[in-house]
């Protein structure tokens, strides 16, 4: 009797040695890919889309001229056409960062990436930044952050988001860069 | 789930652990199965829990997984002590208690580590003169100068003064990095920065010789030397101080290996043990013996042969330098691997808190500490398994020993202390920002 319960212990004992190796090793890698912040906050991004709206469907050009027109051309009375983007100005502005002196001002057009390769449009040749870290999408009037599977993660507001609509005095973190977009 | 709870999970898994343990040092010894054994494992599950409470309040955003593996280590190292020679294992669980007290002080005194940089110039004399009084006034014990008997203890004083000058280097390179990694000119192809810069790096290299002809110990001469070399080739980025500080510890050794007769007999044995079986190479011939002896699984706890039939050990210092041999011998080939992966995981922590930490003074402590770590667990494991000569130095946490244990202790307490402030500044609430504020 006494025998059986020491060999138990013996073999309990390796599997839960080796059961906290490997729940160390799986939580702390979750943590690496979830950016490192094991908060509840960070789990829940900004904007949750519907699992449809992220594939655009296929429209010819003239098609996808009228629907853009249709959303985002609010028109008057007499149905003229009011332009609600023609005083915004969009661009994200330099608060902090190792590489980029401090109010240096990228004006956004169009889809922006952002990422360590020399190909993006805002290069930001850091660490903790991936190659293609993240992109800027216009969708209608507004700016949109989506992250492309970064290893580190993208912020809006110190959460850490997949996709994010930016608002004025947002604060956009990438790696070790904050920008403040502003419009 | 909060990092905390995460931490609190892990404690518990920690604590199934060495309760099992223990039960089979128990059961194994006194042929029955007792209550008493179970209390043991909540008691010193208990000690850990209260030091996460502690975090809980001062250190939030703290990693969570270095607290547990700790508390791993140090319950199976307080198990096989307590298996080889129980009275031991009473008075490494006082020290154990004294080593969490010293973690409460460090977190409650410094509160964050950033103010060390400001005394660097003071820790840094305190850790030289800890390491010149046991030159001065040491004993010696084995053939080696490491302890200082004051008040009725025995201490080991290079194990705090380890700590200390990491914390000098740390604050000391992160200032002069530049400077270092810019050399003026160039002696024999190494580049070497101006005097007033490098002067004080030349003190330690001294040091780590002069402790290895003094103290005639080449372990620890060999883990500062490392620690020093470890973080000049962090802070500058230059692979020749790594060749050249090789380079000169291994002249500065093979001159030892001739002048001074105890690391000469080491390096004998390392070499062939068979010709000294019945002297010298005794204990490390007993020790590859008993590790073998384990086979994959282990004998389990409390059922190894690791006491000959009048309670003394097969090898000498089995509880202190050995301890891995008994943990290889009790828990086998798996075991001792796994405990190797466990250490693993605590130098990653530490890496990675370094890697994340967000200005050069926390970065060098981190990395510095986590080295320091790394090293003595490698030159004290390499050494019971013959892979390296053998030199007397704690293995961490798991050996007998109070020093060893408060110094790691304290080491622990401020690794936390890095990662806390690194995840509040990257990404905390911002009540936890503005008691970061408030501490500085």
């Amino acid at each position: 009797m006494i025998d059986i319960v020491l060999l138990v212990l013996k073999i309990g004992i390796l599997v839960l040695l080796y059961l906290f190796i490997w729940q160390v090793v799986k939580t702390a890698v979750q943590n690496v890919r979830g950016g490192g912040v094991a908060s509840p906050a960070a789990a829940a991004p900004d904007v949750v889309l519907p699992a449809g709206d992220r594939l655009a469907p296929i429209f010819t050009p003239a098609e996808r001229d009228q629907r853009r027109e249709d959303r985002e051309v609010e028109r008057t009375m007499d149905g003229q056409k009011m332009d609600f983007s023609a005083h915004i100005n969009p661009r994200l502005v330099v608060e902090e960062s190792p590489i980029i002196p401090a109010g240096v001002v990228f004006p956004l057009e169009g889809w922006i990436n952002v990422g360590r390769a020399s190909t993006s449009d805002v290069v930001l040749d850091e660490q903790f930044v991936s190659s293609t870290h993240a992109r800027l999408v216009p969708r209608g009037q507004f700016y949109f952050v989506e992250d492309l599977g970064s290893t580190n993660g993208t912020f809006v507001n110190e959460k850490q988001v997949t996709e994010a609509q930016l608002r004025m005095d947002s604060r956009l973190r990438i790696g070790e860069t904050t920008f403040r977009y502003e419009e | 789930m909060s990092r905390r709870n995460l931490e609190l999970g892990f404690l518990v898994l920690a604590g199934a652990v060495s309760t099992m343990a223990y039960v089979s040092v128990y059961t194994g010894r006194f042929r029955e199965i007792n209550r008493i054994s179970i209390i043991y494992g909540l008691v010193f599950v208990g000690i850990f829990v209260l030091l996460h409470l502690l975090e809980r309040i001062f250190l939030p955003q703290a990693d969570p997984f270095l607290l547990p593996i700790t508390a791993l280590l140090a319950a199976i190292g307080l198990t096989e002590i307590f298996r080889i020679k129980p009275s031991l294992a009473l008075v490494q669980g006082q020290w154990l208690l004294v080593g969490a007290g010293l973690f409460v002080l460090t977190v409650l005194i410094v509160r964050d580590h950033m103010k060390l940089d400001r005394y660097r110039y003071l820790i840094g004399a305190v850790g030289l003169a800890l390491l010149v009084a046991t030159i001065v006034i040491g004993t010696t014990i084995n053939g080696a100068k490491l302890w200082i008997h004051a008040f009725g203890f025995s201490i080991q004083p290079s194990e705090f003064a380890k700590l200390a000058i990491v914390i000098f280097l740390a604050g000391y390179l992160d200032d002069k990095k530049v400077m270092l990694s810019v050399p003026q000119r160039h002696v024999l192809g190494v580049p070497v920065p101006a005097f007033k810069y490098f002067g004080p790096l030349l003190v330690m290299w001294v040091l780590s010789l002069a402790m290895l002809v003094f103290m005639k110990d080449f372990g620890m001469a060999l883990l500062f030397m490392s620690i020093f070399v470890g973080l000049m080739y962090m802070a500058t980025a230059r692979v020749v101080y790594v060749v050249a500080g090789a380079g000169l510890f291994a002249a500065a050794g093979a001159i030892a290996v001739y002048i001074v007769p105890h690391v000469q007999d080491r390096f004998e044995v390392w070499l062939n043990p068979w010709p000294y079986a019945s002297t010298t190479g005794y204990q490390l011939l007993q020790s590859l013996f008993t590790i073998a002896d384990g086979g994959v699984v282990g004998a389990g706890f409390g059922r190894g042969y690791l006491l000959f039939p009048d309670r003394t050990p097969v090898v000498p210092d089995l509880q202190t330098d050995f301890i891995f041999t008994a943990v290889a011998n009790e828990m086998g080939l798996l075991g001792a691997a796994g405990i190797v992966l466990v250490y693993l995981l605590f130098v990653w922590r530490g890496f990675r808190i370094a890697v994340y930490a967000p200005d050069g003074f926390s970065k060098l402590l981190a990395a510095g500490l986590a080295t320091a770590f790394a090293i003595q667990t490698f030159i004290i494991i390499g050494g019971v398994t013959r892979l390296i000569p053998l030199t007397g130095i704690t293995l961490p946490f798991v050996s007998y020993g109070g020093s060893s244990i408060t110094a790691n202790l304290m080491l622990v307490a401020l690794l936390l202390m890095v990662s806390n402030r690194t995840n509040i500044i990257r990404g905390g609430s911002d009540l936890e920002r503005r008691k970061l504020a408030e501490k500085g």
